[in-house]
């Protein structure tokens, strides 16, 4: 808080702005320090474990093999040894992005309106809009670019197990880990905590608030919102038994499967298996009787191609979001906020 | 904190006279200044448990209607059971590690402001000396909100279980981040051992946004551990040759822990020789498996049948329940002798 006695009168506007990056500083450090302890430790385990992991890959052969599918026993030595890493790791890097996220934008402004401290601090030369502005723009700016150089560090660890699996980088599990998500949900739970702490006006359920809203947008999005990013393509998948080799390209996320009877008419596989079940004359084999029968089987499926399409519109999405919960959280300073 | 001298007081005037504050009273005030916290928790339990409640009727809507349980002959089985488990698989492999994450969230919110939030207003000079003397204020406190989430994450568990019924049979439970962590008792016992590192956390640093975050690293880093490296040596695991015909009926959900080779001579062969091997096999295009088997390579396996679910969940919750009784000591041992 002495950063804020600084000269007050006077003081032109551009070096306004300047010196809200000292104060800034000054009053988030802790933060910020917790936040970089936080990205920097696990930084530290991924590194240690992405550099094992790739001795590993190379001591067995597996750089000089292409493609993969022709060494099946490097391969399932590899992967018996760290798929395990590929499954709990991202899971826990998930919490990441929100818990940063939270734990800086939640008590930037629910601190100062909790203990009363804005009084003294949004009068003093710097206005408060210039002073809430300032604020959450040189945070959300840290706070994302730490996300984004993590995210990097992320994408470097995870590239031998994605060369090694045949997991579509579109599917939930890392997508949001990846490219620009990683840093665009950091950004977004930042502003949800940032905003939430100036309505709330108190900080732990500030930071709660961010928690619970950013895992509710988390999941709708992967669940509902992401597969619609774009038509998906769809596709026989086995038109007749005989050459029932899959249709699907490799590595596709797929977002559907359904048949369709001889008439046209659309089945779930569920539905399918119950009509088989209910026919007079017992089915003896559950997987031909459909081909035999006229029906085929389609899906609906995004190529791996559209990776950083997806990237992007999820990352334009949660930007505009997070601009907008700024904007608000200015707008409820200026006009809310007593 | 209008409650301790309104009606609280007022309701049970002639105790106050004498120095005591009833019981009920007490419990009315912890009620009236953690009401909203509490309704918070009981918000997110209660939303979590509809939306299981929903998914798990339909589960056992596609359960019956695929006719599951009553199938004939090996082969038809398998397919319905696929074809079930490939309907719902990322349901029941994503629901448990999503929600193995909440038993922490409450514990840590409603743990660590507890106390510190009062040392950080100052105001437990004002509430510790209402009637009761802070050792009793502190210890009702904490004992209460202790019995409140752990009872409302025993019941959540229960909801989980029933939606869970229908996956039993084909899928390990016990596998880290499955079900093992929101079943049973582990769950209701992480969200104690939460609550008591927070309350812990917050007399200790007097702050509640260090505590909170203190408290859910701890939290993980306590858990996370536990669930990957210590809870597969809870008991001695099970070897068995997996390709000398050694394969149980239930592989489907046992938890495997590691596999190694073993060679002609009977000796364990390391990965390192192991991939040599292999690498020089696939040079001369000879198939790795077939050769292995010819020469009397023998893969073995360790795993823990899912039979010890119950064993498990008994040792990680008595552990548990250990540790959140030292915390509590320690914290009350705090309040004692340092805060004042």
């Amino acid at each position: 808080m002495t950063a804020v006695a600084v000269p007050a009168v006077g003081i032109q506007a551009s070096s306004a702005w300047a010196r809200m990056i000292w104060v800034t500083w000054r009053q988030h450090r802790t933060a910020l320090a917790w936040a970089a302890a936080l990205l920097g430790g696990i930084a530290v385990l991924l590194v240690v474990n992405g550099l094992l992991m790739r001795a590993s890959f190379h001591d067995l052969g597996l750089t000089a093999c292409h493609p993969l599918s022709r060494c099946p026993g490097q391969l399932t030595l590899f992967q018996s040894e760290y798929g395990g890493w590929s499954i709990y790791l991202p899971q826990f890097v998930k919490s990441v992005p929100v818990l940063t996220g939270a734990f800086v934008g939640g008590p930037l402004f629910a601190r100062e309106l909790e203990t009363g401290t804005y009084r003294f601090a949004w009068t003093q030369g710097t206005g408060r809009t210039r002073w809430v502005i300032a604020k959450l723009v040189l945070l959300a700016l840290a706070v994302t670019a730490a996300a984004g150089a993590f995210s990097v560090l992320f994408s470097w660890w995870y590239h031998p197990l994605y060369t090694a699996g045949d997991a579509s980088l579109l599917e939930a599990h890392v997508f949001d880990l990846l490219g620009v998500g990683f840093a665009a949900w950091t950004l977004l739970a930042f502003a949800v905590g940032a905003f939430a702490g100036v309505v709330i006006r108190r900080v732990v359920p500030a930071i709660a608030a961010a928690i619970a809203v950013w895992a509710g947008a988390a999941i709708g999005v992967a669940l509902y919102l992401r597969p619609r990013y774009q038509e998906p393509i769809t596709r026989h998948v086995a038109p007749a038994i005989r050459h029932a080799q899959n249709l699907i390209p490799a590595r596709a996320y797929v977002v559907r499967s359904w048949w369709t009877a001889p008439d046209g008419q659309r089945l779930s596989t569920d539905a399918l298996v119950a009509r088989m079940q209910h026919l007079s004359a017992p089915v003896s084999d559950f997987k031909r009787w459909p081909f035999q029968h006229g029906y085929s089987q389609w899906a609906a499926y995004h190529p791996e191609s559209r990776f950083w399409h997806f990237q992007a519109i999820e990352g334009a999405g949660l930007l505009a979001v997070s601009l907008l919960l700024g904007a608000a959280a200015v707008w409820w300073v200026r006009h809310r906020a007593a | 904190m209008t409650a301790i001298t309104g009606s609280a007081a007022a309701r049970t005037g002639p105790e106050r006279e004498r120095g005591k504050l009833p019981r009920l009273g007490m419990i009315w005030v912890i009620w009236r200044q953690h009401r909203v916290a509490l309704a918070g928790v009981i918000a997110l339990l209660a939303g979590l448990s509809l939306v299981l409640l929903i998914s798990g009727a339909k589960i056992r809507g596609t359960y019956s209607s695929l006719g599951v349980a009553s199938c004939h002959g090996a082969s038809q089985c398998r397919v319905l059971r696929n074809l079930f488990t490939d309907d719902y698989f990322g349901a029941a492999l994503y629901t448990p590690r999503f929600l193995e994450f909440i038993p922490g969230l409450i514990g840590a919110f409603l743990g660590a402001p507890l106390l510190a939030r009062e040392f950080e207003a100052g105001t437990y000079r004002f509430a510790w000396t209402q009637g009761a003397g802070r050792m009793r204020w502190v210890a009702s406190k904490v004992a209460a909100l202790a019995f409140a989430c752990t009872a409302l994450a025993l019941a959540f568990s229960q909801v989980f279980a029933w939606w869970y019924r229908p996956f039993e049979p084909f899928i390990a439970r016990m596998i880290s981040g499955q079900a093992f962590e929101v079943e049973g008792v582990v769950f209701a016992a992480r969200t104690l051992f939460a609550f008591m590192l927070g309350v812990l956390a917050g007399v200790v640093l007097r702050r509640a946004v260090p505590a909170l975050a203190v408290t859910l690293a701890g939290w993980l880093a306590i858990t996370w551990p536990t669930v990957a490296f210590l809870r597969p040596h809870f008991q001695a695991p099970i070897t068995v040759a997996a390709t000398a015909g050694g394969r149980l009926a239930d592989w489907g959900t046992v938890w495997t822990l590691g596999d190694w080779w073993v060679g002609p001579d009977g000796k364990r062969v390391s990965q390192s020789a192991m991939a040599a091997l292999v690498r020089r096999l696939s040079s001369q295009n000879i198939h790795p498996n077939a050769w292995l088997d010819r020469h009397h390579y023998v893969l073995w396996e360790s795993y823990q049948p899912g039979s010890r679910f119950w064993e498990f969940q008994a040792i990680e919750c008595a552990g548990l329940l250990i540790l959140s009784l030292a915390l509590a000591a320690a914290a009350l041992y705090w309040v004692r002798r340092r805060a004042s």
